[in-house]
Order: structure tokens, then C-alpha cells, then sequence
């Protein structure tokens, strides 16, 4: 069941004619260069940018939905995330439920315990090391317990094990009902996690589809400009640049 | 914390204000005199406290709770510590307005309410200009723009000043501009409750987008708040605030600063959950602070808003060694 049926969404030049389906349980991988639009489409999709195009949520016109019904079921974890405030993590997490309009302490704990954050619940924000506070960004937008899930880079500054850990919650919150869109410039992780692969360059979506149809040499080496060495059928997975 | 806080920042507001009520030159009992005054009847003791002490106490209570809850809102939403009535340029705008229609006589048609009016204008008009400027949150344009704001201002206020028609007109400005709360009649007060409730309510319907910038704007926004409108509310809001209370009791510094600050570890540094302990603690402040004038000795008064800036400043002065962390 499609959560997302986009049909030629634009942006100016950044998102061209962007077509494409986001299913039930499904986690789709959007690679591509910087600059690709990539963030531009997690954008859209999230309500932050104006776009033209049509936009199905559920099947409802996006534009039908309320702001706040578009918050309840899209989430968005922004590529940079930071505080002024020396807030304590679960108060961190608790905004998360702002669109439901609510604190509601069991959905909140049972978001730390996915992340396994609920040991730092009430540690100041500004303490933690960056691993830990990607955690709780992660936790904060599992809160709303949105059913689309828009991720902008949450691994890029984690280290090797936190990344598999923040790759994995993905993973296993897309195949409980919900769908997620992770933006991830690590390919090898892309091909082990994401369901389907959408690769994209200068605003287009150059090729969506499965890992063995996107992640070939062709398709990367001409987006990338590097050529690379893939190996799918090793587990796990490994796409790397010669 | 939050639950024991609320319910002690009122008991200690009851106090001060008894306190403020029960002090003065002339020693009376303000129970006789508020009942009295509450019956109309003419006797010493209802003049003294509902004359004087009355007005006088209400006035630094809703001053107080003006200029901290003001404080509160603009430091939650321009995520910036050191962001104040006075340094966001809000202070000097509404003044530069009041003290312009006060020199020219404009709106005359309001009457009392001109002052008010044209404080309050002044003040809208100072943040959209700082927020025009900026053109954004970012914490270092914002703390330069309204730099920026409040030197034109006060420019344009020292033109005004510099050409009084006469040295007594020039006098009221100054003093005036000094800030205080004395000498001022209830009726000030119909201008200022209103703004108080206006402006608080403003405030209050934004606390969830005060609580969701503290994120950023992308995430506030994509949880479902209007950054741009709500930030224009907020800032509506906070220029009701500042610009009733600094039509009606001129510049009186620093308190919108220091409250929040204060009162910010006490709330698990929420934006949210800070605006109205900040306005119970603005109006302590401002009240002890104008207890304290009338406990030196007697002669030419301490303005309030002279006390507030010399002990203020020093405060102000720690708050940025602080801070300096964060930047360097």
C-alpha cells in the first residue's frame, strides 16, 4: 500500500519532476552526489518547502491535509540538529509529541527505549557526545510516532557502530507498519539496510528501484564520477570506490 | 521543580506586595486603608494607600511582569540568551514613539492614551525593522541588528531631547525616560493591564512554538507550527508588552534580561515553561527594586529604572563572561 505517491514534484531547478511511490513497511535509500536535491525532497515532503507537482498522502491531496495532521503523520529528523538550551533529554523527546498535543509518557519512554536513550533521560542535551545526541534526535521524532519517517543524513557524523545502530531502529520502525526515507551517503550501508534504492543527481531522480538495479557500476560511476567496486552478493553487502 | 515553583513565586509576589503597601514615610495600617478606600470613605489611610502606595505597587507589579514575561518570549524565540526588551531595540523604540508624541502633542484626539499608543508603535515598529534587518534567528545578526535599531533610535530621541521647547520640558522627558513608577495615578493602569493581557495572551497561544524552536525552525516547522506567522505574534506580543510599560514607566532596564536568566535552571531550561514564572519574578523584582528606592534616605529620588540598570548591569556584564564559551 503506497503511503506516499509523488507525481512530478519541482522546486524551482533544485527537484525536477521528482516521480515515485513510498510503500507500507518499505525503506527506501536516497543516495546521490551533494547538491543532488536531496534534502530538497525530504523538505517537500515534510511541508517545509512549497513545491509544484501532486503529492498523495494516504491518498489525500497534500494540500488537503492540516499542518497539524501532516505533523502527525510525517516526521522529519533534519540533517543539523542542535539546541541553545541545555534542555534534559526527555524533555528533548517530549517535543516530539507537539502535533498530538500531548506529553504522553509512555509513548515517550517506549521512543528512548527503541533508541536506547532511556539510561540518559535525564542528562542535559549539551553533555552527551555526538553519538548519543543523534540517538535522541532520532527518539524525539519517533515520538510523534509518525507513520513516514524522513531521515536527512542521520548517520553522517556517527561512528561506525552507532551508524549500524541508527540504521538498524530505521529499519526495524519501517517493518512495523510505517515507511521510512533515509538520505545516507555510506552505499555499503544503503545496500544492507534500504528495500529499495533511489539515486539521484542534479534534481533528478536519475534511478529508483531495487538494490541490483541502482547500485551497478554504470549508474554510480556516471553520478559519482568515481568508479566503484560493488559486491551485493557478500553479507553483508560492500559498494566502495576504487 | 515546576510544580512547587509557580505556587512560591506567588506567595513571595503576596508578600513584596504587602510589603510594598506597608512601607512609606507615613506609617499606616493598610488594612484599615484598603478597606476604607474600597468604600469610598475619606480618611487618611485610604488616601495614603489608595492614592499612592496603591497605584504605585500595582504599577512595578505589572511592569515587572510586562518587561520578564517580554524577556522570556524573545530569548525562547530568538534562541538567545542575551535577547532583551532594551537590546532587541523595543525599549528605545517605544520610547522614542512616546517621548515624539509627548514633545508634539500628536494624537491628541486619545488623550491619555496617546503616550500608550504611540509607545507601542514605537516598539512594533523597532522589531520589525530588527527582524527585517536580521533576517533571521541567528543569535549574533539579531544581538547587531538591534544594536543597530537602538542607537537610531536613540539618535533620533537625543534630536528630540536636544530641541525641547524649554528646560522644564526637557527635565519631564529625562525623567520620564529615567523610568519610574511613582507619582503615577491609576488610571496609567487602564493602559497597562489590558496590554498586559493582550500581550501575555499572545505570548501564551505561542509557547508550543517556543518550545519547538528550541530545536531549530525546520523541525519547529515540520511539527506542525507556523514559524513565520507565530514568530510575528510573539514578537506583537512582546512589543504590547514593552511599549505599554515603557509609555507608562519609561526605560526600566535589565529586568527582561536577568528574570528569564534567573528563573531558566528552575524550569529545566524550557522556553515554554518560562514565561510565566518569568513574569511573577519580573514583578518581584521591579516591586523589592522600588521598595528599596523608597529606603534611601530622603531627598531628590533614585529613579527605578537607574536602580534597575546599576544593579543590572554588573549582572549583565557576568552573564556575557559566561557566555563567551559559547562564542569563543
Amino acid at each position: 500500500m503506497a503511503l506516499i505517491t509523488a507525481q512530478s514534484l519541482s522546486v524551482d531547478t533544485r527537484l525536477q519532476a521528482a516521480s515515485f511511490e513510498l510503500n507500507k513497511t518499505e525503506i527506501i535509500g536516497i543516495i546521490g552526489p551533494n547538491g543532488a536535491g536531496k534534502s530538497t525532497l525530504l523538505h517537500v515532503l515534510s511541508g517545509l518547502e512549497p513545491f509544484t507537482g501532486q503529492l498523495l498522502i494516504n491518498d489525500h491531496p497534500f494540500d488537503h491535509l492540516s499542518t497539524n495532521q501532516r505533523a502527525q503523520t510525517i516526521g522529519l529528523l533534519p540533517q543539523e540538529a542542535s539546541t541553545v538550551w541545555s534542555l534534559s533529554v526527555s524533555d528533548v523527546v517530549a517535543l516530539g509529541r507537539i502535533p498530538w498535543n500531548d506529553e504522553d509518557r509512555e509513548i515517550i519512554s517506549q521512543a528512548m527505549h527503541l533508541t536506547g536513550t532511556q539510561d540518559l533521560s535525564d542528562r542535559k542535551i549539551d553533555t552527551l557526545s555526538g553519538g548519543e545526541r543523534a540517538r535522541v534526535w532520532l527518539a524525539r521524532v519517533l515520538a510523534g510516532k509518525p507513520q513516514i519517517l524522513l531521515a536527512d543524513e542521520p548517520i553522517a557524523s556517527l561512528d561506525i557502530h552507532y551508524q549500524l545502530a541508527v540504521m538498524g531502529i530505521l529499519k526495524r520502525y519501517a517493518q512495523q507498519g510505517h515507511a521510512v526515507m533515509v538520505a545516507i551517503h555510506d552505499l555499503s550501508l544503503a545496500a544492507r539496510y534500504c528495500d529499495r534504492i533511489c539515486l539521484m543527481k542534479a534534481g533528478k531522480i536519475v534511478a529508483l528501484g531495487s538494490i541490483e538495479q541502482v547500485l551497478t557500476e554504470d549508474l554510480l560511476s556516471s553520478a559519482f564520477n568515481v568508479s566503484v567496486q560493488i559486491d551485493l552478493q557478500r553479507s553483508p553487502p560492500i559498494v566502495l570506490p576504487h | 521543580m515546576n510544580r512547587t515553583l509557580i505556587p512560591a513565586l506567588c506567595l513571595l509576589l503576596l508578600a513584596v506586595t504587602w510589603l510594598s503597601l506597608s512601607y512609606g514615610v507615613i506609617p499606616v495600617s493598610v488594612l484599615d486603608g484598603l478597606i476604607d478606600w474600597l468604600q469610598n470613605v475619606s480618611s487618611r489611610p485610604a488616601l495614603i494607600i489608595g492614592e499612592i502606595r496603591l497605584p504605585r505597587t500595582l504599577l512595578a507589579i505589572a511592569v515587572g511582569a510586562a518587561l520578564g514575561l517580554s524577556g522570556a518570549a524573545l530569548q525562547g524565540l530568538l534562541r538567545n540568551p542575551l535577547a532583551e526588551p532594551s537590546l532587541v531595540g523595543a525599549s528605545q523604540g517605544a520610547a522614542l514613539g512616546a517621548a515624539t508624541v509627548f514633545y508634539f502633542s500628536l494624537f491628541a484626539s486619545l488623550g491619555s492614551l496617546a503616550t500608550a499608543v504611540a509607545g507601542l508603535l514605537g516598539a512594533i515598529i523597532a522589531l520589525l525593522l530588527m527582524l527585517g534587518l536580521a533576517g533571521s534567528g541567528r543569535p549574533a545578526l539579531v544581538i547587531m541588528a538591534g544594536l543597530a535599531i537602538s542607537t537610531i533610535s536613540g539618535a533620533i530621541l537625543a534630536v528630540v531631547l536636544n530641541f525641547a521647547p524649554n528646560p522644564y520640558a526637557m527635565q519631564e522627558l529625562v525623567f520620564w525616560l529615567l523610568g519610574s513608577v511613582s507619582n503615577r495615578g491609576l488610571d496609567s493602569l487602564y493602559i497597562l493591564i489590558p496590554s498586559l493581557i493582550v500581550g501575555t495572551l499572545l505570548i501564551w497561544q505561542q509557547r508550543q512554538l517556543l518550545a519547538g524552536l528550541s530545536l531549530g525552525d525546520k523541525v519547529a516547522e515540520s511539527l506542525g507550527l507556523s514559524v513565520s506567522r507565530g514568530s510575528r505574534l510573539t514578537v506583537l506580543g512582546a512589543a504590547i508588552l514593552v511599549g505599554s510599560s515603557v509609555s507608562v514607566a519609561g526605560n526600566i532596564g535589565f529586568v527582561g534580561l536577568l528574570v528569564p536568566h534567573i528563573m531558566r535552571p528552575l524550569v529545566g531550561h524550557r522556553p515554554d515553561r518560562l514565561l510565566f514564572p518569568s513574569a511573577l519574578a519580573g514583578s518581584i523584582l521591579v516591586c523589592v527594586a522600588d521598595i528599596c528606592i523608597r529606603l534611601l534616605p530622603p531627598g531628590r529620588e533614585l529613579k527605578l529604572g537607574v536602580l534597575t540598570s546599576l544593579l543590572g548591569a554588573p549582572l549583565f556584564v557576568w552573564l556575557l563572561w559566561k557566555e563567551r564559551k559559547r562564542w569563543l
